[in-house]
Protein backbone atom coordinates (compact mmCIF):
# COMPACT_ATOMS: atom_id res chain seq x y z
CA UNK A 1 0.00 0.00 0.00
CA UNK A 2 1.32 3.43 -0.92
CA UNK A 3 0.92 5.90 1.92
CA UNK A 4 0.91 9.70 1.80
CA UNK A 5 4.62 9.92 2.57
CA UNK A 6 5.58 7.47 -0.14
CA UNK A 7 3.43 9.42 -2.61
CA UNK A 8 5.12 12.68 -1.57
CA UNK A 9 8.57 11.13 -1.92
CA UNK A 10 7.63 9.94 -5.39
CA UNK A 11 6.64 13.53 -6.14
CA UNK A 12 9.98 14.73 -4.84
CA UNK A 13 11.80 12.36 -7.13
CA UNK A 14 9.74 13.64 -10.02
CA UNK A 15 10.79 17.18 -9.17
CA UNK A 16 7.46 18.51 -7.85
CA UNK A 17 8.31 21.25 -5.32
CA UNK A 18 4.96 21.05 -3.53
CA UNK A 19 5.90 17.51 -2.44
CA UNK A 20 8.64 18.90 -0.21
CA UNK A 21 6.24 21.42 1.29
CA UNK A 22 3.80 18.63 2.05
CA UNK A 23 6.47 16.57 3.81
CA UNK A 24 7.83 19.52 5.78
CA UNK A 25 4.41 20.66 6.94
CA UNK A 26 3.37 17.16 7.93
CA UNK A 27 6.51 16.21 9.85
CA UNK A 28 8.06 19.56 10.79
CA UNK A 29 6.56 19.79 14.30
CA UNK A 30 7.52 16.29 15.36
CA UNK A 31 11.04 16.54 13.93
CA UNK A 32 11.59 19.93 15.58
CA UNK A 33 10.46 18.67 18.97
CA UNK A 34 12.43 15.44 18.65
CA UNK A 35 15.59 17.44 17.91
CA UNK A 36 14.84 19.86 20.72
CA UNK A 37 14.63 17.01 23.24
CA UNK A 38 17.74 15.42 21.76
CA UNK A 39 19.91 18.53 21.70
CA UNK A 40 18.44 20.61 24.52
CA UNK A 41 18.86 23.72 22.38
CA UNK A 42 16.02 25.44 20.58
CA UNK A 43 18.07 27.31 17.97
CA UNK A 44 20.13 24.24 17.17
CA UNK A 45 16.98 22.15 16.90
CA UNK A 46 15.54 24.61 14.38
CA UNK A 47 18.72 24.53 12.28
CA UNK A 48 18.92 20.76 12.39
CA UNK A 49 15.25 20.42 11.47
CA UNK A 50 15.91 22.42 8.31
CA UNK A 51 18.97 20.33 7.59
CA UNK A 52 16.97 17.13 8.09
CA UNK A 53 14.43 18.11 5.45
CA UNK A 54 17.14 19.28 3.09
CA UNK A 55 18.70 15.86 3.36
CA UNK A 56 15.36 14.25 2.66
CA UNK A 57 15.18 16.43 -0.44
CA UNK A 58 18.73 15.75 -1.61
CA UNK A 59 18.71 12.06 -0.85
CA UNK A 60 15.21 11.29 -2.03
CA UNK A 61 16.65 8.94 -4.62
CA UNK A 62 17.90 6.59 -1.91
CA UNK A 63 14.56 6.27 -0.16
CA UNK A 64 12.95 2.90 -0.66
CA UNK A 65 9.14 3.17 -0.60
CA UNK A 66 7.31 0.76 1.65
CA UNK A 67 5.85 2.70 4.53
CA UNK A 68 9.11 3.28 6.36
CA UNK A 69 9.36 7.00 5.73
CA UNK A 70 9.07 8.13 9.35
CA UNK A 71 11.80 5.71 10.44
CA UNK A 72 14.05 7.01 7.65
CA UNK A 73 13.29 10.60 8.59
CA UNK A 74 14.05 10.00 12.26
CA UNK A 75 17.24 8.16 11.34
CA UNK A 76 18.44 11.27 9.51
CA UNK A 77 17.39 13.57 12.36
CA UNK A 78 18.98 11.29 14.94
CA UNK A 79 22.26 11.17 12.99
CA UNK A 80 22.32 14.96 12.91
CA UNK A 81 21.56 15.17 16.62
CA UNK A 82 24.38 12.72 17.34
CA UNK A 83 26.78 14.72 15.26
CA UNK A 84 26.05 17.91 17.15
CA UNK A 85 25.74 16.42 20.62
CA UNK A 86 23.66 17.83 23.41
CA UNK A 87 24.03 21.20 25.04
CA UNK A 88 23.69 20.90 28.81
CA UNK A 89 20.56 22.41 30.27
CA UNK A 90 21.08 25.39 32.59
CA UNK A 91 21.64 24.32 36.18
CA UNK A 92 18.55 26.15 37.40
CA UNK A 93 15.70 27.96 35.69
CA UNK A 94 16.25 31.71 35.34
CA UNK A 95 14.60 33.64 38.19
CA UNK A 96 11.23 35.06 37.29
CA UNK A 97 11.02 38.86 37.10
CA UNK A 98 8.45 38.92 39.87
CA UNK A 99 7.32 36.28 42.32
CA UNK A 100 5.56 33.61 40.30
CA UNK A 101 2.60 31.64 41.53
CA UNK A 102 3.68 28.45 43.28
CA UNK A 103 2.26 26.25 40.53
CA UNK A 104 4.14 28.12 37.78
CA UNK A 105 7.37 27.99 39.73
CA UNK A 106 7.00 24.25 40.35
CA UNK A 107 6.29 23.62 36.69
CA UNK A 108 9.36 25.60 35.63
CA UNK A 109 11.48 23.70 38.10
CA UNK A 110 10.20 20.35 36.86
CA UNK A 111 10.80 21.43 33.27
CA UNK A 112 14.40 22.30 34.07
CA UNK A 113 14.81 19.03 35.95
CA UNK A 114 13.54 17.04 32.97
CA UNK A 115 16.02 18.87 30.70
CA UNK A 116 18.86 18.14 33.11
CA UNK A 117 17.78 14.50 33.37
CA UNK A 118 17.83 14.15 29.58
CA UNK A 119 21.40 15.50 29.67
CA UNK A 120 22.34 12.61 31.87
CA UNK A 121 20.66 9.88 29.87
CA UNK A 122 23.21 8.84 27.32
CA UNK A 123 22.72 7.75 23.79
CA UNK A 124 21.35 5.43 22.50
CA UNK A 125 18.94 5.34 25.44
CA UNK A 126 17.93 8.99 25.07
CA UNK A 127 16.74 8.59 21.49
CA UNK A 128 14.71 5.49 22.40
CA UNK A 129 13.07 7.47 25.19
CA UNK A 130 12.35 10.57 23.12
CA UNK A 131 11.13 8.65 20.09
CA UNK A 132 8.81 6.25 21.89
CA UNK A 133 7.80 8.15 24.97
CA UNK A 134 7.51 11.72 23.69
CA UNK A 135 6.92 11.42 19.98
CA UNK A 136 4.78 8.33 20.18
CA UNK A 137 6.77 6.50 17.54
CA UNK A 138 6.11 2.74 17.43
CA UNK A 139 8.80 0.33 18.65
CA UNK A 140 9.19 -0.93 15.09
CA UNK A 141 9.72 2.54 13.65
CA UNK A 142 12.11 3.46 16.45
CA UNK A 143 14.04 0.25 15.86
CA UNK A 144 14.32 1.03 12.15
CA UNK A 145 15.39 4.59 12.90
CA UNK A 146 18.05 3.44 15.36
CA UNK A 147 19.22 0.50 13.26
CA UNK A 148 18.54 -2.13 15.90
CA UNK A 149 15.95 -4.75 16.78
CA UNK A 150 12.57 -4.11 18.41
CA UNK A 151 13.80 -6.09 21.41
CA UNK A 152 16.78 -3.77 21.76
CA UNK A 153 14.55 -0.69 21.59
CA UNK A 154 12.27 -2.10 24.24
CA UNK A 155 15.24 -2.81 26.50
CA UNK A 156 16.81 0.62 25.90
CA UNK A 157 13.48 2.32 26.55
CA UNK A 158 13.00 0.45 29.83
CA UNK A 159 16.47 1.41 30.99
CA UNK A 160 15.97 5.02 29.98
CA UNK A 161 12.63 5.21 31.76
CA UNK A 162 14.07 3.69 34.92
CA UNK A 163 16.92 6.18 34.80
CA UNK A 164 14.54 9.10 34.23
CA UNK A 165 12.41 7.94 37.15
CA UNK A 166 15.46 7.84 39.44
CA UNK A 167 16.76 11.22 38.25
CA UNK A 168 13.40 12.91 38.71
CA UNK A 169 12.56 11.20 41.99
CA UNK A 170 13.22 14.26 44.19
CA UNK A 171 11.08 16.60 42.05
CA UNK A 172 8.27 14.10 41.61
CA UNK A 173 8.18 13.43 45.35
CA UNK A 174 7.80 17.17 45.98
CA UNK A 175 5.37 17.48 43.12
CA UNK A 176 2.94 15.00 44.59
CA UNK A 177 0.85 12.54 42.65
CA UNK B 1 8.63 -13.26 36.93
CA UNK B 2 11.36 -11.66 39.01
CA UNK B 3 11.63 -7.95 39.83
CA UNK B 4 14.59 -7.83 37.51
CA UNK B 5 12.60 -9.17 34.60
CA UNK B 6 9.66 -6.91 35.28
CA UNK B 7 11.43 -3.66 34.29
CA UNK B 8 11.01 -4.12 30.56
CA UNK B 9 7.40 -5.31 30.97
CA UNK B 10 6.63 -2.23 33.10
CA UNK B 11 7.94 0.01 30.36
CA UNK B 12 5.85 -1.84 27.78
CA UNK B 13 2.81 -1.52 30.03
CA UNK B 14 3.18 2.27 29.87
CA UNK B 15 2.90 1.93 26.09
CA UNK B 16 -0.26 -0.12 26.40
CA UNK B 17 1.25 -3.58 26.07
CA UNK B 18 -0.27 -5.64 28.90
CA UNK B 19 1.41 -8.60 30.54
CA UNK B 20 -0.39 -11.06 32.75
CA UNK B 21 2.85 -12.21 34.32
CA UNK B 22 3.64 -8.62 35.25
CA UNK B 23 0.24 -8.09 36.79
CA UNK B 24 0.69 -11.21 38.90
CA UNK B 25 4.08 -9.99 39.97
CA UNK B 26 2.85 -6.49 40.79
CA UNK B 27 0.13 -7.96 42.93
CA UNK B 28 2.75 -9.52 45.15
CA UNK B 29 5.54 -6.95 45.02
CA UNK B 30 5.04 -3.49 46.57
CA UNK B 31 8.54 -2.35 45.48
CA UNK B 32 7.73 -2.95 41.82
CA UNK B 33 4.32 -1.31 42.17
CA UNK B 34 6.06 1.75 43.51
CA UNK B 35 8.67 1.52 40.76
CA UNK B 36 5.96 1.41 38.09
CA UNK B 37 4.16 4.36 39.60
CA UNK B 38 7.41 6.36 39.64
CA UNK B 39 8.05 5.43 36.03
CA UNK B 40 4.56 6.51 35.06
CA UNK B 41 4.98 9.88 36.75
CA UNK B 42 8.41 10.49 35.24
CA UNK B 43 7.07 9.56 31.82
CA UNK B 44 4.15 11.92 32.33
CA UNK B 45 6.49 14.76 33.29
CA UNK B 46 8.50 14.14 30.12
CA UNK B 47 5.41 14.08 27.91
CA UNK B 48 4.06 17.26 29.48
CA UNK B 49 7.15 19.27 28.56
CA UNK B 50 6.11 22.28 26.46
CA UNK B 51 6.39 21.67 22.74
CA UNK B 52 7.92 24.02 20.22
CA UNK B 53 5.76 25.32 17.43
CA UNK B 54 6.65 24.75 13.80
CA UNK B 55 5.97 28.01 11.97
CA UNK B 56 5.21 28.67 8.27
CA UNK B 57 8.45 30.69 8.17
CA UNK B 58 10.39 27.54 8.97
CA UNK B 59 8.73 25.72 6.08
CA UNK B 60 9.60 28.59 3.74
CA UNK B 61 13.21 28.55 4.96
CA UNK B 62 13.53 24.86 4.07
CA UNK B 63 12.00 25.41 0.64
CA UNK B 64 14.28 28.39 -0.01
CA UNK B 65 17.36 26.40 0.90
CA UNK B 66 16.23 23.46 -1.19
CA UNK B 67 16.07 25.72 -4.24
CA UNK B 68 19.71 26.77 -3.80
CA UNK B 69 22.45 24.80 -5.57
CA UNK B 70 24.23 22.55 -3.12
CA UNK B 71 27.52 23.75 -1.67
CA UNK B 72 28.75 25.35 -4.88
CA UNK B 73 30.91 28.10 -3.35
CA UNK B 74 32.58 25.76 -0.89
CA UNK B 75 33.39 23.25 -3.57
CA UNK B 76 34.86 25.90 -5.82
CA UNK B 77 37.04 27.25 -3.06
CA UNK B 78 38.22 23.87 -1.96
CA UNK B 79 38.64 22.12 -5.20
CA UNK B 80 40.03 24.84 -7.40
CA UNK B 81 39.42 25.42 -11.02
CA UNK B 82 39.97 21.89 -12.19
CA UNK B 83 37.23 20.41 -10.08
CA UNK B 84 34.92 23.34 -10.71
CA UNK B 85 35.28 22.77 -14.42
CA UNK B 86 34.74 19.09 -13.91
CA UNK B 87 31.64 19.78 -11.84
CA UNK B 88 30.17 22.18 -14.36
CA UNK B 89 30.88 19.77 -17.15
CA UNK B 90 29.20 17.00 -15.18
CA UNK B 91 26.20 19.17 -14.46
CA UNK B 92 25.79 20.35 -18.04
CA UNK B 93 26.17 17.00 -19.66
CA UNK B 94 24.01 15.10 -17.18
CA UNK B 95 26.28 12.07 -17.15
CA UNK B 96 25.18 8.67 -16.03
CA UNK B 97 25.03 8.40 -12.24
CA UNK B 98 28.27 7.19 -10.73
CA UNK B 99 28.28 3.50 -9.90
CA UNK B 100 27.33 2.67 -6.35
CA UNK B 101 30.80 1.23 -5.64
CA UNK B 102 32.03 4.79 -5.75
CA UNK B 103 30.02 5.48 -2.60
CA UNK B 104 32.12 2.95 -0.72
CA UNK B 105 35.34 4.41 -2.02
CA UNK B 106 34.43 7.95 -1.13
CA UNK B 107 33.17 6.92 2.30
CA UNK B 108 36.41 5.07 2.90
CA UNK B 109 38.53 8.04 1.83
CA UNK B 110 36.47 10.39 3.99
CA UNK B 111 36.94 8.06 6.87
CA UNK B 112 40.69 7.82 6.37
CA UNK B 113 40.99 11.56 6.23
CA UNK B 114 39.69 11.73 9.76
CA UNK B 115 41.91 9.01 11.10
CA UNK B 116 45.18 10.64 11.82
CA UNK B 117 44.90 9.54 15.41
CA UNK B 118 45.04 5.90 14.45
CA UNK B 119 48.16 3.80 14.56
CA UNK B 120 50.21 3.95 11.34
CA UNK B 121 49.92 0.22 10.72
CA UNK B 122 46.11 0.38 10.85
CA UNK B 123 46.15 3.30 8.46
CA UNK B 124 48.48 1.52 6.12
CA UNK B 125 46.35 -1.57 6.03
CA UNK B 126 43.17 0.45 5.49
CA UNK B 127 44.70 2.46 2.70
CA UNK B 128 45.82 -0.76 1.06
CA UNK B 129 42.22 -1.91 1.17
CA UNK B 130 41.16 1.17 -0.79
CA UNK B 131 40.90 0.12 -4.35
CA UNK B 132 42.45 3.23 -5.83
CA UNK B 133 42.46 2.11 -9.47
CA UNK B 134 38.76 1.35 -9.05
CA UNK B 135 38.16 4.74 -7.44
CA UNK B 136 39.64 6.64 -10.34
CA UNK B 137 38.34 4.13 -12.85
CA UNK B 138 34.76 4.49 -11.64
CA UNK B 139 34.88 8.23 -11.88
CA UNK B 140 36.56 8.19 -15.26
CA UNK B 141 33.78 6.06 -16.68
CA UNK B 142 31.88 9.34 -16.79
CA UNK B 143 32.93 10.80 -20.15
CA UNK B 144 32.87 14.37 -18.82
CA UNK B 145 35.57 13.49 -16.30
CA UNK B 146 38.01 12.43 -19.00
CA UNK B 147 39.75 15.80 -19.35
CA UNK B 148 40.54 15.70 -15.64
CA UNK B 149 42.06 12.28 -15.68
CA UNK B 150 45.46 13.68 -14.76
CA UNK B 151 44.09 15.43 -11.71
CA UNK B 152 42.21 12.36 -10.52
CA UNK B 153 45.20 10.10 -10.99
CA UNK B 154 47.33 12.59 -9.09
CA UNK B 155 44.81 12.45 -6.23
CA UNK B 156 45.01 8.68 -6.19
CA UNK B 157 48.81 8.87 -6.16
CA UNK B 158 48.67 11.25 -3.20
CA UNK B 159 46.52 8.86 -1.23
CA UNK B 160 48.72 5.96 -2.22
CA UNK B 161 51.85 7.83 -1.15
CA UNK B 162 50.32 8.54 2.23
CA UNK B 163 49.60 4.83 2.56
CA UNK B 164 53.15 3.94 1.66
CA UNK B 165 54.62 6.45 4.09
CA UNK B 166 52.58 5.07 6.94
CA UNK B 167 54.66 6.28 9.83
CA UNK B 168 54.97 9.64 8.12
CA UNK B 169 51.25 10.25 8.48
CA UNK B 170 50.85 13.89 9.24
CA UNK B 171 48.23 16.53 9.61
CA UNK B 172 49.20 17.93 6.20
CA UNK B 173 48.75 14.56 4.56
CA UNK B 174 45.39 14.16 6.28
CA UNK B 175 44.29 17.57 5.05
CA UNK B 176 45.43 16.76 1.55
CA UNK B 177 43.53 13.51 1.62
CA UNK B 178 40.46 15.17 3.04
CA UNK B 179 40.60 17.80 0.31
CA UNK B 180 40.95 15.16 -2.37
CA UNK B 181 38.04 13.17 -1.05
CA UNK B 182 35.89 16.28 -0.74
CA UNK B 183 36.74 17.25 -4.28
CA UNK B 184 35.62 13.94 -5.65
CA UNK B 185 32.51 14.03 -3.53
CA UNK B 186 31.58 17.58 -4.44
CA UNK B 187 32.33 17.03 -8.10
CA UNK B 188 29.86 14.20 -8.08
CA UNK B 189 27.30 16.24 -6.20
CA UNK B 190 27.12 18.54 -9.18
CA UNK B 191 25.77 15.62 -11.08
CA UNK B 192 22.87 15.61 -8.64
CA UNK B 193 23.85 12.25 -7.28
CA UNK B 194 25.07 12.91 -3.75
CA UNK B 195 22.68 10.37 -2.36
CA UNK B 196 24.53 7.65 -4.11
CA UNK B 197 27.77 8.80 -2.60
CA UNK B 198 27.00 9.30 1.06
CA UNK B 199 24.56 6.96 2.76
CA UNK B 200 23.28 9.43 5.33
CA UNK B 201 20.80 7.31 7.17
CA UNK B 202 23.19 4.43 7.57
CA UNK B 203 26.82 5.40 8.11
CA UNK B 204 29.37 2.78 7.14
CA UNK B 205 30.77 0.67 10.00
CA UNK B 206 34.25 1.88 9.24
CA UNK B 207 33.00 5.48 9.52
CA UNK B 208 31.47 4.87 12.92
CA UNK B 209 34.52 3.03 14.17
CA UNK B 210 36.84 5.75 12.97
CA UNK B 211 34.63 8.40 14.49
CA UNK B 212 34.69 6.61 17.83
CA UNK B 213 38.46 6.24 17.85
CA UNK B 214 38.94 9.81 16.79
CA UNK B 215 36.62 11.13 19.45
CA UNK B 216 38.43 9.17 22.14
CA UNK B 217 41.70 10.60 20.88
CA UNK B 218 40.27 14.11 20.90
CA UNK B 219 38.96 13.90 24.44
CA UNK B 220 35.28 13.44 23.59
CA UNK B 221 34.48 10.12 25.28
CA UNK B 222 30.72 10.66 25.26
CA UNK B 223 30.74 11.15 21.50
CA UNK B 224 33.04 8.17 21.09
CA UNK B 225 30.74 5.93 23.13
CA UNK B 226 27.79 7.11 21.03
CA UNK B 227 29.58 6.32 17.77
CA UNK B 228 30.83 2.92 18.86
CA UNK B 229 27.55 1.96 20.49
CA UNK B 230 25.81 2.96 17.27
CA UNK B 231 28.20 0.71 15.39
CA UNK B 232 27.41 -2.22 17.70
CA UNK B 233 23.68 -1.60 17.37
CA UNK B 234 23.79 -1.45 13.58
CA UNK B 235 26.47 -3.99 12.76
CA UNK B 236 26.75 -6.37 15.71
CA UNK B 237 28.32 -9.06 13.53
CA UNK B 238 30.53 -6.82 11.40
CA UNK B 239 34.31 -6.82 11.39
CA UNK B 240 34.47 -3.67 13.50
CA UNK B 241 32.19 -4.92 16.28
CA UNK B 242 34.90 -6.64 18.30
CA UNK B 243 37.39 -3.76 18.07
CA UNK B 244 34.55 -1.46 19.15
CA UNK B 245 33.81 -3.67 22.17
CA UNK B 246 37.47 -3.63 23.15
CA UNK B 247 37.70 0.16 22.72
CA UNK B 248 34.55 0.70 24.81
CA UNK B 249 35.63 -1.75 27.49
CA UNK B 250 39.08 -0.15 27.72
CA UNK B 251 37.44 3.26 28.02
CA UNK B 252 35.10 2.19 30.84
CA UNK B 253 37.97 0.41 32.60
CA UNK B 254 40.03 3.60 32.45
CA UNK B 255 37.05 5.57 33.75
CA UNK B 256 36.77 3.21 36.73
CA UNK B 257 33.43 1.68 35.65
CA UNK B 258 34.72 -1.86 35.79
CA UNK B 259 31.37 -3.60 35.51
CA UNK B 260 30.51 -1.79 32.28
CA UNK B 261 33.99 -2.61 31.05
CA UNK B 262 33.46 -6.29 31.83
CA UNK B 263 30.10 -6.21 30.08
CA UNK B 264 31.73 -4.96 26.89
CA UNK B 265 34.58 -7.44 27.17
CA UNK B 266 31.90 -10.08 27.52
CA UNK B 267 30.34 -8.93 24.26
CA UNK B 268 33.41 -9.82 22.23
CA UNK B 269 32.31 -12.40 19.74
CA UNK B 270 35.47 -13.73 18.20
CA UNK B 271 37.87 -15.62 20.44
CA UNK B 272 40.81 -14.42 18.36
CA UNK B 273 40.05 -10.87 19.53
CA UNK B 274 41.04 -11.92 23.03
CA UNK B 275 44.77 -11.61 22.54
CA UNK B 276 47.03 -12.14 25.57
CA UNK B 277 47.10 -8.33 26.03
CA UNK B 278 43.32 -8.06 25.98
CA UNK B 279 43.05 -11.06 28.30
CA UNK B 280 45.44 -9.37 30.71
CA UNK B 281 43.29 -6.23 30.71
CA UNK B 282 40.13 -8.29 31.30
CA UNK B 283 41.81 -10.10 34.17
CA UNK B 284 42.96 -6.85 35.73
CA UNK B 285 39.51 -5.27 35.36
CA UNK B 286 37.84 -8.32 36.88
CA UNK B 287 40.31 -8.27 39.76
CA UNK B 288 39.56 -4.61 40.48
CA UNK B 289 35.84 -5.26 40.31
CA UNK B 290 36.20 -8.15 42.72
CA UNK B 291 34.81 -10.59 40.22
CA UNK B 292 36.02 -14.13 39.91
CA UNK B 293 37.62 -14.45 36.55
CA UNK B 294 37.52 -17.82 34.96
CA UNK B 295 38.95 -17.09 31.61
CA UNK B 296 39.18 -16.53 28.90
CA UNK B 297 38.55 -20.19 29.24
CA UNK B 298 37.95 -22.29 26.20
CA UNK B 299 34.64 -23.99 26.79
CA UNK B 300 34.45 -25.78 23.47
CA UNK B 301 32.66 -29.04 24.04
CA UNK B 302 32.06 -28.35 27.72
CA UNK B 303 29.22 -30.33 29.22
CA UNK B 304 26.66 -29.17 31.73
CA UNK B 305 28.71 -30.36 34.68
CA UNK B 306 31.71 -28.31 33.60
CA UNK B 307 29.52 -25.25 33.24
CA UNK B 308 27.96 -25.83 36.60
CA UNK B 309 31.45 -26.06 38.04
CA UNK B 310 32.42 -22.77 36.42
CA UNK B 311 29.28 -21.09 37.59
CA UNK B 312 29.15 -22.18 41.19
CA UNK B 313 28.39 -19.18 43.33
CA UNK B 314 27.27 -16.82 40.60
CA UNK B 315 25.94 -16.14 37.15
CA UNK B 316 28.27 -16.93 34.29
CA UNK B 317 28.62 -14.42 31.51
CA UNK B 318 30.72 -14.27 28.46
CA UNK B 319 30.81 -15.51 24.94
CA UNK B 320 29.00 -18.81 25.06
CA UNK B 321 27.26 -20.38 22.13
CA UNK B 322 25.24 -23.54 21.79
CA UNK B 323 27.46 -26.18 20.31
CA UNK B 324 26.64 -29.57 18.80
CA UNK B 325 25.11 -32.30 20.93
CA UNK B 326 23.93 -30.01 23.69
CA UNK B 327 27.44 -28.87 24.50
CA UNK B 328 28.63 -25.29 24.41
CA UNK B 329 31.47 -23.48 22.84
CA UNK B 330 32.95 -20.12 23.51
CA UNK B 331 34.68 -18.21 26.21
CA UNK B 332 33.69 -17.74 29.76
CA UNK B 333 34.81 -14.33 30.85
CA UNK B 334 33.69 -14.26 34.40
CA UNK B 335 31.19 -15.06 37.07
CA UNK B 336 28.95 -12.39 38.51
CA UNK B 337 28.44 -13.03 42.21
CA UNK B 338 25.13 -14.32 43.45
CA UNK B 339 23.95 -11.01 44.87
CA UNK B 340 23.73 -9.61 41.35
CA UNK B 341 20.96 -12.02 40.67
CA UNK B 342 18.90 -10.47 43.42
CA UNK B 343 16.34 -8.64 41.39
CA UNK B 344 15.71 -6.03 44.02
CA UNK B 345 19.37 -4.99 44.18
CA UNK B 346 19.31 -1.19 44.21
CA UNK B 347 20.79 0.36 41.11
CA UNK B 348 23.20 2.44 43.20
CA UNK B 349 24.83 -0.71 44.46
CA UNK B 350 25.05 -2.19 41.02
CA UNK B 351 25.27 0.61 38.47
CA UNK B 352 26.15 -1.61 35.56
CA UNK B 353 23.80 -4.48 36.01
CA UNK B 354 21.62 -3.17 33.23
CA UNK B 355 24.53 -2.94 30.86
CA UNK B 356 25.43 -6.51 31.54
CA UNK B 357 21.89 -7.66 30.90
CA UNK B 358 21.63 -5.69 27.73
CA UNK B 359 24.83 -6.99 26.33
CA UNK B 360 24.47 -10.68 26.95
CA UNK B 361 22.06 -11.92 24.37
CA UNK B 362 19.97 -14.65 25.96
CA UNK B 363 19.40 -16.19 22.55
CA UNK B 364 23.06 -17.02 22.48
CA UNK B 365 23.00 -18.59 25.87
CA UNK B 366 22.20 -22.27 25.69
CA UNK B 367 19.48 -23.67 27.87
CA UNK B 368 21.96 -24.99 30.39
CA UNK B 369 23.37 -21.53 30.98
CA UNK B 370 19.89 -20.04 31.28
CA UNK B 371 19.02 -22.54 33.99
CA UNK B 372 22.18 -21.69 35.84
CA UNK B 373 21.49 -18.00 35.57
CA UNK B 374 18.05 -18.32 37.15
Amino acid sequence: MVDDDDRAMQGLREGRPEALREIVERHGPVVLNFLHRMTGDRALAEDLSQETFLRVFRHAATYVPGGGFRAWLFAIARNLAWKHGRRPAPAAPPPPPEPAPAETARRAELEAAVGAALDRIEEPFRSALVLCSVDGVSYKEAADACGCSVKTISSRLARARARLRDLLAPQLREDGP
Amino acid sequence: MTCDESLERMSELLDGIPSEALEDHLGACPACREGLEGMRRADGALRRQPRLEWTPAMTEAVLRRARRPARLPWALAAAGLAVAALGIALALRKPEPPPSALADHVAAVRCLAGQEALAPEILRSQIRQLDLPALTGDLLRTPAAKPYEGYLRETARTIDAVGEKGSGWSREAAKELWGAAKNVQDACSFADAPARLVPVADPAPVDLYAEGRLRFANGDPEGAVRALDGLLGRHPDGPYADPACVALADHFARAGDDLSALAFYASIRRPETITPEVAARIRETARRAGRAFAGPKDLAGADLETLRGCASGGTPYGLVRAGPDGTTEGWLLGILPAEFRAAAAPEAACPSLEVRRARVDPARMPEAMKRLAK
